[in-house]
């Protein structure tokens, strides 16, 4: 008889089996779509990135800084351009001028032959805001619009992107963006537009360590739901062993039963990821949602992905049923768990060691060759580590409890746990990899939301100023009052004034102006001084100073504090043809300008994978504590009998969820920040830093608990009704 | 050899109480039921009918015209149907002799209609009353004394078994002595 | 030749005068189709050790959870100490069973996870008892049920005979008024049989337990004082005897 037919056999018929076997398919289902579905979002981000950051024009095709873009005219197989963020209620637009020479042959990704001057190509969103909006507000900063930027161009349906044709003349060479990457800003030559799918290896390292956090607890799934049913099964295979079968031909039994229904799950899995996506691609991550087709996985990959998933599991069960030494009398003969070996707990200390050396040595200057790669395998080594040392904590910390503990069900609890440290453990690991993965990313998030604008207040810089710092040049600087005057008149602005520089510090304003602005004039004043740290939101500190002479530094904008009025005074900036040194924007749009960086993409994809990795174990969670009820229901349901309350039995499951649970759950947020750390310093040789995680982080700790109660709370009525006196066999 | 031991004058009495029969019906009735070893001499049977009228637990109802006491026809009196229920539901002491007898009385009971099933029950309670005064007597007892109480005590459950046995069975069997 | 008693109504017969421990009146139960008890009376008195008998799938564990108040009848009623268990809650007879019962089954009642000393410290604590105290008291029982040496053992290390004698250790620790036991010898030997059911009656007896034993094997019946037959869901045969 075939070894599938003999498999049939002892499951068929059987609705305890079915059911388990049902589980397991199903498990395994939601394994295999879940990492397709986070495998096509990694994918996508990468080749999203690489689609928005032709924006970034240093990284085009020989790129060269111009700074006298009047005199370097475009030839045919060269474009000049300028990459500028702008503003519109709160969203950042990117913006990217470029001068072409008629005949130009450089192609500008999604919309192909540069705009004529005068004339722009918007991206969907962004040509959809500006139809919703009067053209004073929004539309009149670009010009005509020629068409809409195509998907090849964009890094999400929501991307906010201007493309622009202008006069090579009219290319500002000493306009700059404020972020940290100001080699961006500019003018620049070049041969043609290009992205990079990471910016730099930091970002992929960054990248790899999320694909870790969220595969880590999609495996622990797919291991805790082949184990389902573990002792039910053991005990028909048992039968099988008293009946003849050697031990090598009943794991072969249990790898054709895990290996078909692996199967069967990893189909539907791959089906529903299939089905589900455009259902994720409407999950906003970073930049936006994804375009659907980027969250599709290359067939050969769904190939890999079912295969590799389905040998996995199959070699297990073989390899798990041979060792598990299931001899003819089965379970009733069943041998506790080996004990845990301490050695166990040397990956985690293997791990720590080396992603803190690795961090340190780059700290203090000296990186060692390959820091990337050894602070991924560090970070493996960490994850590793806890799924392996959990076991041994847990042992450890059960055999000094089982002492002190009175009630029964601490004395039920604690001994199941020293005599199966494994299985109880494995039951929270899913939740242990989700706090520690959380830890990492919300330590990690702090260095990039680390600083946020500062406070408002009656005498501070209004919110809905608008400030437009100038790089006017010294023959200019009448010109710039007239264009001032001019934004003057626009509806929704209360003052328009220049401030020129001061030679030492800050910017001097006539003190007619100041007061206009509503800052505090010294009696007698001509003219004051106020400190630079006002513009940023800081108090303002103002003092007489004699009359300027130098060239206007900023243009300040009040308004009348709606969002309309700031949009139509900003594009009345950008329409007036002041040289601008920044783009017009708030003290707040500046402030969170500063902050943008790539990171956030990733950021962004961290909250998901958080998401998921605490729903996964919270299921896991729940599969594995059944599966340990069920393993014990007729010894439980005859202590039911004799009178046992079913509070205790639910004290008995808790316990077992929460010993293992507490005994490393400070561990998993100490190394969570550890490892973040190191991987946040180690990779920018200690420029960055992590700081204390925002509120979001405690909210998400506290809802990954409250998941885990509840998780274990849906146990209890399984608990109940397995353990009710009607379903024990009790002769 | 058991057949030997059947209380065969009560059986003969208790055959009778399933109506009036001659003397050669009644031999032929006997044999079916317990004679597979040793079937009933004739002349046993006049024997017994005379010693059984004599007791007044059976009476001649009738004499048909020939010769020969197989023209006599005897039946079964009030008096001898009290005799066989005090024998019926009386349980033998265990003994060798007892399963022939037990049997006789399960047959006569099912054959009169009166419960058989409580003619066990009854041989039941005495076996284990037995059983019971065995263990009892075992306990705190020399090791000889013990082997000899077990050995007793095996073979009255070997009895038991058979009465529980026969027990299950006993429908089957009224079926087989209603046909 | 008839030195036995004949008897009349066997559950009645019992009664002797005395107030029964447990009265159980006309007992119907079905489960689906299957009339599991139809019409049962029983008396069980203080301080008596009473074996259930009868073919199997005739009713008697279902008698004995009726009568422990683990089931209730459709029909009828079941008094314990005057309490009728049959108008209690679950909860109420829950509460009953862990104060005043005491149970024994046929295997697999011990949890596997526990050595055989903290197995029958369970229902102690589960009473209250102190951790301490209840390991002392669980000692004591299992020399007394003698397995004293075996108490560190996991009940996977143990015969069967041990662990069902760790099983009457457990039963009995709390001391309880009534022990039922199904089948505590179902899957022993003959000796081992012996064994555990001299200890058990030789414990019952010291602590004044009552106990109700079902068991197909005549040779444990005969441990106990009187016997119930239980045919097709009615008692056939009982009452004291001898
Ligand atoms: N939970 C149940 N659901 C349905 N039928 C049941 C249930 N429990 C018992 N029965 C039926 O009730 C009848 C009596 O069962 P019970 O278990 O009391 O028998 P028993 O005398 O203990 O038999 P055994 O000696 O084999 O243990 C049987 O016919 C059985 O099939
Ligand atoms: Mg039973």
């Amino acid at each position: 008889m075939s070894v599938f037919s003999l498999a049939r056999l002892v499951t068929a018929g059987d609705r305890g089996a079915r059911i388990r076997l049902a589980g397991m398919a199903a498990g395994v289902a939601v394994g295999v779509a879940l990492l397709l579905l986070l495998w096509g979002a990694y994918d996508a981000l990468a080749s999203r990135a690489e689609r928005s950051t032709w924006t970034t024009l240093s990284a085009g095709v020989s790129p060269q800084q111009v700074s006298d873009p009047a005199a370097a005219a475009p030839s045919d197989d060269t474009v000049l351009a300028s990459s500028t963020p702008d503003y519109f209620m709160g969203r950042t637009i990117t913006r990217i001028d470029v001068a072409a020479s008629p005949g130009s042959t450089v192609a500008v990704p999604g919309v192909g032959r540069a705009p004529l001057a005068g004339t722009y190509y918007a991206s969907p969103a962004l040509a959809a805001l500006i139809d919703a909006h009067p053209a004073d507000e929004l539309g009149a900063r670009y010009g005509t619009r020629a068409g809409v930027i195509g998907h090849a161009g964009l890094a999400s349906p929501d991307s906010l992107v201007v493309v622009t044709g202008t006069a090579a003349g009219d290319l500002n060479p000493s306009r700059g963006g404020s972020g940290a990457d100001e080699s961006q800003f500019g003018v620049w030559s070049v041969a043609g537009f290009g992205g990079a799918a990471y910016p730099n290896v930091a970002y992929r390292t960054v990248a790899i360590i999320g694909a870790i956090a969220i595969l880590l607890p999609v495996l622990i799934l797919v291991g805790v739901v082949t184990r389902l049913g573990a002792a039910e099964r053991a005990e028909r295979f048992a039968t099988l062993r008293l009946i003849g079968a050697t031990p090598r031909r009943v794991a072969d039994i249990a790898a054709a039963e895990t290996g078909v229904t692996s199967l069967a799950g990893a189909f539907a899995g791959a089906l529903s990821a299939w089905l589900l996506s455009p259902i994720a691609a409407r999950i906003e991550v970073g930049d936006g949602r994804f375009f659907r087709t980027d969250l599709t996985v290359a067939p050969f990959t769904v190939i890999a992905v079912v295969a590799g998933v389905v040998a996995v599991s199959t070699a297990v069960a073989w390899w798990r049923t041979a060792h598990a030494g299931i001899g003819p009398l089965g379970v009733s003969r069943e041998q506790s768990e080996r004990r845990p070996a301490a050695f166990a707990v040397v990956p985690l200390i293997a791990g720590t060691t080396l992603m803190l050396g690795v961090t340190l040595t780059s700290v203090l200057g000296s990186p060692l060759y390959g820091v990337e790669m050894l602070l991924v395998l560090g970070f493996l080594l960490i994850s590793l580590g806890l799924v392996t040392s959990g076991p041994v904590l847990t042992y450890w910390v059960a055999h000094l409890a089982a002492r002190g503990v009175r009630g029964t069900a601490g004395v039920i609890a604690m001994n199941r746990i020293r005599q199966h440290p494994r299985a109880t453990f494995r039951a929270v690991s899913g939740l242990v990899a989700a706090v520690f993965m959380v830890s990492v990313f919300a330590a990690a998030v702090t260095t990039v939301t680390a600083q946020s604008a500062q406070a408002d207040g009656s005498d501070r810089l209004a919110k809905s100023t608008v400030l437009a710092y100038l790089a006017t040049r010294p023959t200019e600087a009448d010109a710039a009052i007239t264009q001032a005057s001019r934004v003057a008149h626009t509806p929704g602005v209360t003052v328009a004034a220049i401030g020129h520089h001061h030679p030492e510090e800050g910017v001097v304003f006539a003190a007619s102006d100041a007061a206009r602005l509503g800052l505090p004039v010294p009696a007698g004043a001509d003219h004051v001084q106020v400190a630079s740290d006002y513009f940023e939101g800081g108090p303002p500190v103002v003092s007489a100073t004699a009359a300027p002479d130098t060239a206007p530094a900023i243009l300040l904008i009040a308004t009348d504090g709606t969002a309309s009025s700031t949009e139509r005074a900003r594009t009345a900036v950008l329409r007036s043809g002041v040289r601008l040194a920044l783009p017009p924007a708030t003290r707040t749009e500046l402030a969170a300008s500063a902050l943008q960086t790539t990171a956030n993409r990733y950021a962004g994809l961290t909250g998901l994978g958080m998401l998921v990795a605490t729903i996964i174990s919270a299921v896991s969670l729940a599969v594995s504590t059944t599966a340990a009820i069920l393993d014990r229901k007729r010894v439980l349901g005859l202590l039911r009998l004799t009178g046992m309350p079913v509070s205790t039995l639910r004290r008995v499951i808790l316990a077992e969820t929460a010993l293992p649970l507490a005994t490393v759950f400070a561990l998993c947020i100490g190394l969570g920040f550890l490892a973040a750390w190191c991987v946040v310093a180690g990779l920018t040789e200690g420029r960055r830093t992590v700081s204390w995680p925002d509120r979001s982080y405690f909210l998400a700790l506290a809802a990954s608990l409250l998941l885990a109660a509840a998780a274990v709370a849906g146990t209890f009525r399984t608990a109940h009704k397995n353990t009710e006196i009607s379903v024990t066999r009790y002769e | 050899m058991y057949s030997v031991a059947v209380d065969n004058t009560t059986a003969l009495l208790g055959l009778l109480g399933t109506g009036a029969s001659h003397g050669y019906d009644l031999k032929n009735s006997y044999d079916r039921w317990f004679g597979m070893k040793k079937p009933l001499a004739f002349g046993q049977v006049y024997s017994t009918l005379t010693r059984l009228s004599r007791n007044g637990w059976a009476e001649m109802v009738g004499e048909e015209a020939g010769s020969g006491p197989d023209r006599k026809r005897y039946g079964i009196t009030s008096a001898g149907r009290g005799r066989v229920q005090e024998w019926m539901f009386t349980p033998e002491v265990p003994s060798e002799t007892l399963q022939s007898n037990l049997f006789a009385k399960t047959i006569i009971a099912l054959l009169l209609g009166d419960p058989a099933g409580r003619v066990l029950d009854l041989q039941r309670a005495q076996h284990t009353a037995q059983m019971r005064e065995l263990t009892r007597e075992k306990k705190g007892a020399a090791l000889e004394t013990v082997l000899t109480c077990d050995y007793a005590l095996f073979h009255i459950e070997a009895d038991l078994r058979w009465i529980d046995l026969t027990v299950s069975r006993l429908s089957q069997l009224r079926a087989a002595v209603a046909g | 030749m008839s030195e036995a008693k004949v008897m009349g109504s066997p559950s009645l017969s019992a009664a002797g005068g005395s107030v029964p421990l447990l009265r159980a009146r006309g007992l119907r139960l079905s489960f689906g189709f299957t009339e599991a008890l139809r019409g049962i009376h029983v008396d069980v008195h203080a301080g008596e050790v009473m074996a259930i008998t009868g073919p199997s799938g005739s009713g008697k564990s279902t008698l004995l959870h009726v009568l422990a108040g683990v089931l209730v009848p459709d029909h009828g009623t079941v008094e314990y100490k005057q309490v009728r268990l049959t108008a209690l809650d679950e909860a109420g007879r829950s509460r009953l069973r862990l104060g005043e019962f005491g149970f024994v089954f046929q295997y697999g009642q011990l949890l596997p996870d526990l050595s055989a000393v903290d197995n029958v410290t369970i229902p102690l604590l589960l009473a209250g008892t102190k951790r301490r105290e209840a390991l002392r008291r669980a000692e004591v029982w299992l020399e007394r049920l003698g397995v004293a040496e075996h108490s560190g053992k996991l009940p996977a290390q143990l015969s069967g005979g041990q662990a069902q004698r760790v099983a009457v250790a457990r039963a009995l620790a709390t001391e309880p008024a009534v022990l039922f036991a199904d089948e505590p010898t179902g899957s022993l030997d003959s000796l081992a049989a012996e064994n555990v059911m001299l200890a058990l009656t030789e414990a019952a007896r010291a602590t004044g337990t009552t106990v109700v034993l079902i068991t197909h094997d005549p040779r444990t019946a005969a441990y106990a004082d009187r016997e119930l037959i239980v045919r097709d869901g009615q008692i056939t045969f009982g009452g004291p005897t001898g």
